[in-house]
Protein backbone atom coordinates (compact mmCIF):
# COMPACT_ATOMS: atom_id res chain seq x y z
CA UNK A 1 0.00 0.00 0.00
CA UNK A 2 1.77 2.63 -1.48
CA UNK A 3 1.10 6.38 -0.60
CA UNK A 4 1.08 7.67 -3.75
CA UNK A 5 -2.11 5.07 -4.49
CA UNK A 6 -3.81 4.38 -0.87
CA UNK A 7 -6.47 1.71 -0.53
CA UNK A 8 -9.07 3.27 1.67
CA UNK A 9 -10.71 1.45 4.39
CA UNK A 10 -13.81 1.28 1.78
CA UNK A 11 -11.85 -0.75 -0.54
CA UNK A 12 -10.52 -2.43 1.91
CA UNK A 13 -14.29 -3.94 3.30
CA UNK A 14 -15.07 -4.47 -0.66
CA UNK A 15 -12.24 -6.83 -0.74
CA UNK A 16 -12.63 -8.71 2.22
CA UNK A 17 -16.60 -8.95 1.74
CA UNK A 18 -15.87 -10.51 -2.18
CA UNK A 19 -12.97 -12.99 -0.90
CA UNK A 20 -15.56 -14.22 1.52
CA UNK A 21 -18.53 -14.65 -0.27
CA UNK A 22 -15.90 -16.19 -3.00
CA UNK A 23 -14.67 -18.90 0.08
CA UNK A 24 -18.38 -19.54 0.57
CA UNK A 25 -19.36 -20.38 -3.27
CA UNK A 26 -16.48 -22.85 -2.85
CA UNK A 27 -17.51 -24.27 0.29
CA UNK A 28 -20.69 -24.70 -0.92
CA UNK A 29 -19.66 -25.76 -4.18
CA UNK A 30 -21.00 -29.48 -5.32
CA UNK A 31 -16.73 -30.19 -6.06
CA UNK A 32 -16.26 -29.93 -2.32
CA UNK A 33 -20.12 -30.83 -0.96
CA UNK A 34 -19.69 -34.18 -3.24
CA UNK A 35 -15.67 -34.86 -1.80
CA UNK A 36 -16.97 -34.10 1.99
CA UNK A 37 -18.84 -37.45 0.97
CA UNK A 38 -15.20 -38.98 1.30
CA UNK A 39 -13.71 -37.20 3.83
CA UNK A 40 -13.86 -38.67 7.74
CA UNK A 41 -16.20 -37.60 10.40
CA UNK A 42 -13.68 -35.52 11.68
CA UNK A 43 -12.58 -33.23 8.64
CA UNK A 44 -16.34 -32.93 7.56
CA UNK A 45 -17.50 -31.47 11.22
CA UNK A 46 -14.24 -28.87 10.79
CA UNK A 47 -15.65 -27.83 7.07
CA UNK A 48 -19.02 -27.61 8.13
CA UNK A 49 -17.55 -25.00 11.65
CA UNK A 50 -15.52 -23.35 9.49
CA UNK A 51 -18.42 -22.59 7.05
CA UNK A 52 -20.74 -21.62 9.67
CA UNK A 53 -17.49 -19.05 10.71
CA UNK A 54 -17.06 -17.66 7.24
CA UNK A 55 -20.55 -17.09 7.17
CA UNK A 56 -21.02 -15.31 10.19
CA UNK A 57 -18.34 -12.78 9.20
CA UNK A 58 -19.60 -12.48 5.53
CA UNK A 59 -23.19 -11.58 7.00
CA UNK A 60 -21.46 -9.19 9.96
CA UNK A 61 -19.26 -7.20 7.16
CA UNK A 62 -22.43 -6.92 4.92
CA UNK A 63 -24.60 -5.25 7.76
CA UNK A 64 -21.51 -3.20 8.37
CA UNK A 65 -21.72 -1.62 5.13
CA UNK A 66 -25.50 -1.66 5.25
CA UNK A 67 -25.06 0.58 8.31
CA UNK A 68 -22.44 2.75 7.30
CA UNK A 69 -25.04 3.76 4.11
CA UNK A 70 -28.07 4.11 6.53
CA UNK A 71 -26.31 6.34 8.88
CA UNK A 72 -25.32 8.71 5.75
CA UNK A 73 -29.12 8.53 4.32
CA UNK A 74 -30.27 9.77 8.38
CA UNK A 75 -27.75 12.29 8.04
CA UNK A 76 -29.57 13.59 4.88
CA UNK A 77 -33.21 13.27 6.61
CA UNK A 78 -33.69 16.35 7.91
CA UNK A 79 -32.60 18.47 4.71
CA UNK A 80 -34.98 16.36 2.95
CA UNK A 81 -37.61 17.14 5.26
CA UNK A 82 -37.05 20.94 4.62
CA UNK A 83 -37.22 20.16 0.95
CA UNK A 84 -39.94 18.32 1.30
CA UNK A 85 -42.06 21.34 3.32
CA UNK A 86 -40.72 23.98 0.90
CA UNK A 87 -42.72 22.03 -2.25
CA UNK A 88 -45.96 21.63 -0.66
CA UNK A 89 -45.64 25.44 0.43
CA UNK A 90 -44.85 26.27 -3.32
CA UNK A 91 -47.88 24.08 -4.05
CA UNK A 92 -49.63 25.99 -1.51
CA UNK A 93 -48.78 29.15 -2.76
CA UNK A 94 -50.43 27.79 -6.23
CA UNK A 95 -53.47 26.75 -4.29
CA UNK A 96 -53.91 30.48 -2.84
CA UNK A 97 -54.42 31.66 -6.56
CA UNK A 98 -57.64 29.19 -6.95
CA UNK A 99 -58.51 30.57 -3.04
CA UNK A 100 -58.53 34.45 -3.47
CA UNK A 101 -60.04 34.10 -6.82
CA UNK A 102 -63.42 31.77 -5.07
CA UNK A 103 -63.69 34.32 -2.36
CA UNK A 104 -64.21 37.22 -4.83
CA UNK A 105 -66.36 34.39 -6.83
CA UNK A 106 -68.69 34.22 -3.55
CA UNK A 107 -68.35 37.83 -2.57
CA UNK A 108 -69.97 38.83 -6.60
CA UNK A 109 -72.25 35.95 -5.87
CA UNK A 110 -73.53 37.32 -3.25
CA UNK A 111 -73.38 41.25 -4.64
CA UNK A 112 -75.65 39.77 -7.50
CA UNK A 113 -78.46 38.28 -4.77
CA UNK A 114 -78.38 41.60 -3.31
CA UNK A 115 -79.16 43.59 -6.43
CA UNK A 116 -81.34 41.40 -8.02
CA UNK A 117 -83.25 39.55 -5.27
CA UNK A 118 -85.07 36.19 -6.66
CA UNK B 1 -56.59 42.02 -29.86
CA UNK B 2 -53.71 42.86 -27.29
CA UNK B 3 -54.90 40.53 -24.77
CA UNK B 4 -54.84 37.17 -27.71
CA UNK B 5 -50.92 38.42 -28.50
CA UNK B 6 -50.48 38.43 -24.84
CA UNK B 7 -51.74 35.02 -24.09
CA UNK B 8 -50.68 33.02 -27.23
CA UNK B 9 -46.95 34.64 -26.01
CA UNK B 10 -47.33 33.53 -22.75
CA UNK B 11 -48.46 30.11 -24.29
CA UNK B 12 -45.34 30.05 -26.67
CA UNK B 13 -42.94 30.73 -23.62
CA UNK B 14 -44.67 28.24 -20.63
CA UNK B 15 -44.66 25.20 -23.60
CA UNK B 16 -41.49 24.35 -23.02
CA UNK B 17 -41.88 25.02 -19.24
CA UNK B 18 -44.97 22.64 -19.06
CA UNK B 19 -43.06 20.18 -20.94
CA UNK B 20 -40.23 19.99 -17.92
CA UNK B 21 -42.95 19.90 -15.63
CA UNK B 22 -44.55 16.98 -17.26
CA UNK B 23 -40.87 15.53 -16.46
CA UNK B 24 -40.67 16.44 -12.91
CA UNK B 25 -44.19 15.15 -12.40
CA UNK B 26 -43.19 11.67 -14.52
CA UNK B 27 -39.98 11.58 -12.15
CA UNK B 28 -41.83 11.83 -9.17
CA UNK B 29 -44.30 9.89 -9.91
CA UNK B 30 -41.25 7.50 -10.55
CA UNK B 31 -39.85 7.90 -7.41
CA UNK B 32 -43.62 6.95 -5.71
CA UNK B 33 -43.27 3.38 -7.41
CA UNK B 34 -39.74 2.80 -6.75
CA UNK B 35 -40.26 3.60 -3.42
CA UNK B 36 -43.04 0.58 -2.91
CA UNK B 37 -41.24 -1.69 -4.65
CA UNK B 38 -38.15 -0.46 -2.79
CA UNK B 39 -39.91 -1.33 0.29
CA UNK B 40 -41.05 -5.04 -0.85
CA UNK B 41 -37.98 -5.59 -1.89
CA UNK B 42 -36.27 -5.28 1.81
CA UNK B 43 -38.71 -7.67 2.68
CA UNK B 44 -38.40 -10.35 0.36
CA UNK B 45 -34.09 -9.42 0.95
CA UNK B 46 -34.80 -10.36 4.72
CA UNK B 47 -36.77 -13.38 3.79
CA UNK B 48 -33.91 -14.98 2.56
CA UNK B 49 -31.54 -13.67 4.91
CA UNK B 50 -33.49 -15.53 7.41
CA UNK B 51 -34.05 -18.88 5.50
CA UNK B 52 -29.88 -19.15 4.30
CA UNK B 53 -29.45 -18.27 7.92
CA UNK B 54 -31.42 -21.19 9.58
CA UNK B 55 -29.92 -23.70 6.82
CA UNK B 56 -26.40 -22.23 7.40
CA UNK B 57 -27.49 -22.93 11.26
CA UNK B 58 -28.79 -26.91 10.35
CA UNK B 59 -24.95 -27.69 8.53
CA UNK B 60 -23.34 -27.01 11.68
CA UNK B 61 -25.82 -28.24 14.14
CA UNK B 62 -24.57 -32.08 13.46
CA UNK B 63 -20.41 -30.75 13.85
CA UNK B 64 -21.52 -29.03 17.54
CA UNK B 65 -21.56 -29.63 21.02
CA UNK B 66 -24.38 -28.38 23.03
CA UNK B 67 -22.40 -25.30 24.23
CA UNK B 68 -21.53 -24.67 20.63
CA UNK B 69 -24.60 -24.96 19.35
CA UNK B 70 -25.93 -22.42 21.98
CA UNK B 71 -22.80 -19.85 21.23
CA UNK B 72 -23.77 -20.34 17.70
CA UNK B 73 -27.54 -20.03 17.67
CA UNK B 74 -27.12 -16.70 19.74
CA UNK B 75 -23.93 -15.06 17.76
CA UNK B 76 -26.45 -15.68 14.14
CA UNK B 77 -29.68 -14.13 15.91
CA UNK B 78 -27.79 -11.27 17.32
CA UNK B 79 -26.47 -10.39 13.52
CA UNK B 80 -29.81 -10.84 12.53
CA UNK B 81 -31.37 -8.79 15.21
CA UNK B 82 -29.44 -6.71 13.76
CA UNK B 83 -29.92 -6.69 10.20
CA UNK B 84 -33.55 -6.30 11.17
CA UNK B 85 -32.93 -2.87 13.18
CA UNK B 86 -30.76 -1.98 9.78
CA UNK B 87 -33.92 -2.85 7.40
CA UNK B 88 -36.47 -1.17 9.63
CA UNK B 89 -35.13 2.18 9.74
CA UNK B 90 -34.12 1.90 6.02
CA UNK B 91 -37.97 1.38 5.51
CA UNK B 92 -38.65 4.53 7.87
CA UNK B 93 -36.52 6.13 5.61
CA UNK B 94 -38.02 5.04 2.72
CA UNK B 95 -41.49 6.82 3.66
CA UNK B 96 -39.86 10.06 4.35
CA UNK B 97 -38.31 9.86 0.86
CA UNK B 98 -41.74 8.67 -0.77
CA UNK B 99 -42.99 12.02 1.32
CA UNK B 100 -40.69 13.83 -0.87
CA UNK B 101 -41.72 12.34 -4.11
CA UNK B 102 -45.40 12.71 -3.46
CA UNK B 103 -44.90 17.04 -2.69
CA UNK B 104 -43.05 17.16 -5.89
CA UNK B 105 -45.34 15.20 -7.75
CA UNK B 106 -48.11 17.49 -6.22
CA UNK B 107 -46.15 20.45 -7.32
CA UNK B 108 -45.51 19.53 -11.08
CA UNK B 109 -48.79 18.09 -11.49
CA UNK B 110 -51.39 20.51 -13.75
CA UNK B 111 -54.14 20.41 -10.81
CA UNK B 112 -53.02 23.38 -9.73
CA UNK B 113 -53.42 25.53 -12.44
CA UNK B 114 -56.63 23.62 -13.79
CA UNK B 115 -57.89 24.95 -10.11
CA UNK B 116 -56.74 28.29 -10.79
CA UNK B 117 -58.39 28.40 -14.68
CA UNK B 118 -61.50 26.78 -13.67
CA UNK B 119 -61.92 29.77 -10.63
CA UNK B 120 -61.22 32.14 -12.76
CA UNK B 121 -63.78 30.88 -15.45
CA UNK B 122 -66.35 30.56 -12.75
CA UNK B 123 -65.13 34.61 -11.75
CA UNK B 124 -65.82 35.72 -14.99
CA UNK B 125 -69.28 33.93 -15.32
CA UNK B 126 -69.97 36.01 -12.23
CA UNK B 127 -68.92 39.11 -13.63
CA UNK B 128 -70.82 38.29 -16.88
CA UNK B 129 -73.96 37.92 -14.48
CA UNK B 130 -73.42 41.57 -13.53
CA UNK B 131 -72.48 43.01 -16.94
CA UNK B 132 -74.64 42.05 -19.86
CA UNK B 133 -71.75 43.64 -22.50
CA UNK B 134 -69.18 42.05 -20.80
CA UNK B 135 -71.15 38.36 -21.05
CA UNK B 136 -71.52 39.15 -24.68
CA UNK B 137 -67.77 39.48 -24.94
CA UNK B 138 -65.68 37.23 -27.50
CA UNK B 139 -61.89 36.85 -28.39
CA UNK B 140 -61.78 35.23 -32.09
CA UNK B 141 -64.93 33.57 -31.34
CA UNK B 142 -63.99 32.17 -27.85
CA UNK B 143 -65.78 33.64 -24.72
CA UNK B 144 -63.96 35.85 -22.57
CA UNK B 145 -64.63 33.36 -19.72
CA UNK B 146 -62.93 31.02 -20.85
CA UNK B 147 -59.56 33.02 -22.36
CA UNK B 148 -59.33 34.38 -18.61
CA UNK B 149 -58.92 30.97 -17.89
CA UNK B 150 -56.62 29.49 -20.14
CA UNK B 151 -54.30 33.01 -19.16
CA UNK B 152 -54.89 31.98 -15.87
CA UNK B 153 -53.73 28.58 -16.23
CA UNK B 154 -50.33 29.70 -18.06
CA UNK B 155 -49.40 32.62 -15.08
CA UNK B 156 -50.15 29.57 -12.43
CA UNK B 157 -47.82 27.06 -14.38
CA UNK B 158 -45.10 29.85 -14.74
CA UNK B 159 -45.64 30.47 -10.99
CA UNK B 160 -44.99 26.22 -11.16
CA UNK B 161 -42.24 26.11 -12.98
CA UNK B 162 -40.05 28.92 -11.46
CA UNK B 163 -41.15 27.35 -7.67
CA UNK B 164 -39.41 23.60 -9.82
CA UNK B 165 -36.24 25.20 -11.44
CA UNK B 166 -35.44 27.07 -7.59
CA UNK B 167 -36.27 23.38 -6.03
CA UNK B 168 -33.54 22.05 -8.44
CA UNK B 169 -31.02 24.56 -8.23
CA UNK B 170 -31.35 24.62 -4.08
CA UNK B 171 -31.48 20.54 -3.71
CA UNK B 172 -30.45 18.28 -6.70
CA UNK B 173 -27.05 17.79 -4.73
CA UNK B 174 -29.34 16.51 -2.17
CA UNK B 175 -31.18 14.79 -3.95
CA UNK B 176 -27.97 12.80 -6.26
CA UNK B 177 -26.65 11.65 -3.02
CA UNK B 178 -29.86 10.66 -1.68
CA UNK B 179 -30.24 8.42 -4.91
CA UNK B 180 -26.87 7.49 -5.05
CA UNK B 181 -26.78 6.17 -1.35
CA UNK B 182 -29.96 4.00 -2.42
CA UNK B 183 -28.30 2.74 -5.54
CA UNK B 184 -25.27 1.44 -3.31
CA UNK B 185 -27.60 0.19 -0.55
CA UNK B 186 -29.85 -2.27 -3.54
CA UNK B 187 -26.76 -3.31 -4.71
CA UNK B 188 -25.42 -4.85 -1.27
CA UNK B 189 -28.94 -6.01 -1.15
CA UNK B 190 -29.25 -7.44 -4.10
CA UNK B 191 -25.98 -9.20 -4.36
CA UNK B 192 -26.71 -10.88 -0.97
CA UNK B 193 -30.04 -12.17 -2.30
CA UNK B 194 -28.54 -13.82 -4.73
CA UNK B 195 -26.10 -15.28 -2.91
CA UNK B 196 -28.88 -16.29 -0.30
CA UNK B 197 -30.98 -17.46 -2.93
CA UNK B 198 -28.10 -19.27 -4.95
CA UNK B 199 -27.65 -22.02 -1.74
CA UNK B 200 -31.05 -22.31 -0.89
CA UNK B 201 -31.37 -23.45 -4.11
CA UNK B 202 -28.26 -25.65 -4.08
CA UNK B 203 -29.58 -27.11 -1.17
CA UNK B 204 -33.00 -28.27 -2.45
CA UNK B 205 -30.94 -29.50 -5.46
CA UNK B 206 -29.30 -31.80 -3.45
CA UNK B 207 -31.96 -32.88 -0.73
CA UNK B 208 -34.89 -32.76 -2.90
CA UNK B 209 -34.12 -33.32 -7.41
CA UNK B 210 -31.25 -35.08 -7.01
CA UNK B 211 -32.09 -38.56 -4.53
CA UNK B 212 -34.90 -39.35 -6.55
CA UNK B 213 -33.18 -38.94 -9.61
CA UNK B 214 -30.45 -41.00 -8.37
CA UNK B 215 -32.58 -43.93 -7.13
CA UNK B 216 -33.89 -46.68 -9.41
CA UNK B 217 -37.34 -45.41 -10.04
CA UNK B 218 -38.39 -41.84 -10.70
CA UNK B 219 -41.54 -40.70 -8.39
CA UNK B 220 -44.26 -39.38 -10.33
CA UNK B 221 -43.91 -35.55 -9.34
CA UNK B 222 -39.95 -35.45 -10.15
CA UNK B 223 -40.75 -33.64 -13.69
CA UNK B 224 -43.11 -31.06 -11.84
CA UNK B 225 -40.45 -30.56 -9.08
CA UNK B 226 -37.77 -30.14 -11.50
CA UNK B 227 -40.06 -27.70 -13.72
CA UNK B 228 -40.77 -25.51 -10.80
CA UNK B 229 -36.79 -25.76 -9.68
CA UNK B 230 -35.57 -24.26 -13.09
CA UNK B 231 -37.92 -21.91 -13.33
CA UNK B 232 -37.37 -20.21 -10.17
CA UNK B 233 -34.32 -19.27 -11.50
CA UNK B 234 -36.10 -17.11 -13.36
CA UNK B 235 -36.85 -14.73 -10.29
CA UNK B 236 -33.32 -14.90 -8.84
CA UNK B 237 -31.56 -13.45 -11.86
CA UNK B 238 -34.26 -10.67 -12.10
CA UNK B 239 -33.36 -9.86 -8.66
CA UNK B 240 -30.75 -7.64 -10.47
CA UNK B 241 -34.11 -5.60 -11.51
CA UNK B 242 -34.09 -3.49 -7.92
CA UNK B 243 -30.52 -2.84 -8.26
CA UNK B 244 -31.47 -1.31 -11.88
CA UNK B 245 -34.57 0.86 -10.91
CA UNK B 246 -32.20 2.85 -8.17
CA UNK B 247 -29.68 3.06 -10.86
CA UNK B 248 -31.88 4.38 -13.78
CA UNK B 249 -33.56 6.33 -10.87
CA UNK B 250 -30.21 8.10 -10.21
CA UNK B 251 -29.72 8.69 -13.61
CA UNK B 252 -32.94 10.20 -14.35
CA UNK B 253 -32.77 12.81 -11.76
CA UNK B 254 -29.29 13.44 -13.19
CA UNK B 255 -30.58 13.87 -16.96
CA UNK B 256 -33.49 16.61 -15.43
CA UNK B 257 -31.09 18.24 -13.26
CA UNK B 258 -28.61 18.33 -16.54
CA UNK B 259 -31.25 19.56 -18.58
CA UNK B 260 -31.94 16.41 -20.76
CA UNK B 261 -34.65 16.97 -23.20
CA UNK B 262 -36.10 13.36 -23.34
CA UNK B 263 -34.83 12.90 -19.16
CA UNK B 264 -33.87 9.20 -19.79
CA UNK B 265 -37.90 8.60 -18.21
CA UNK B 266 -38.59 5.89 -20.28
CA UNK B 267 -35.30 3.97 -19.04
CA UNK B 268 -36.33 4.85 -16.01
CA UNK B 269 -40.44 3.46 -16.07
CA UNK B 270 -38.93 0.17 -17.51
CA UNK B 271 -36.61 -0.24 -15.16
CA UNK B 272 -39.49 -0.17 -12.19
CA UNK B 273 -42.01 -2.29 -14.48
CA UNK B 274 -39.25 -4.61 -14.36
CA UNK B 275 -38.81 -4.46 -10.24
CA UNK B 276 -42.01 -4.51 -9.51
CA UNK B 277 -42.48 -7.67 -12.25
CA UNK B 278 -40.04 -9.24 -9.85
CA UNK B 279 -41.53 -8.10 -6.99
CA UNK B 280 -44.92 -9.74 -7.78
CA UNK B 281 -46.41 -12.93 -6.57
CA UNK B 282 -43.99 -15.25 -8.35
CA UNK B 283 -41.09 -13.76 -6.78
CA UNK B 284 -39.49 -15.89 -4.08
Amino acid sequence: MSEENPVTANELRNGLRRSLKAALADLDSDVFVDSLEQATEADRAAAAITRGEVYRTWRRLNSLELNLIRNQLRELEAELLRATRELAGARAKLDEVAGYLETVNSFLALVKRVISPA
Amino acid sequence: MNLVVVALGVALLSGCGAARATRFEAFAAAGVNYGQARSQFLRLSLDGNIERDTLELRKQHGSLDAAGRARVLNEQDQILQERIGILADLERHGAVMNQYFQALARLAGPQADANAAAAAQRLSGELGGLSDALARKSIRGTPVSEKIGQVTAIAVGELRNRALERHLREYAPLIQRQLALEEAMLSLLVDEYIEDRKVLRNHERRTVLLPPFRADSLPPDWDALRKRFLLAEIDVTRARAAQEAARQLRSAFEGLAGGDREGRLAALQLAIDRMNQFIGPGAK
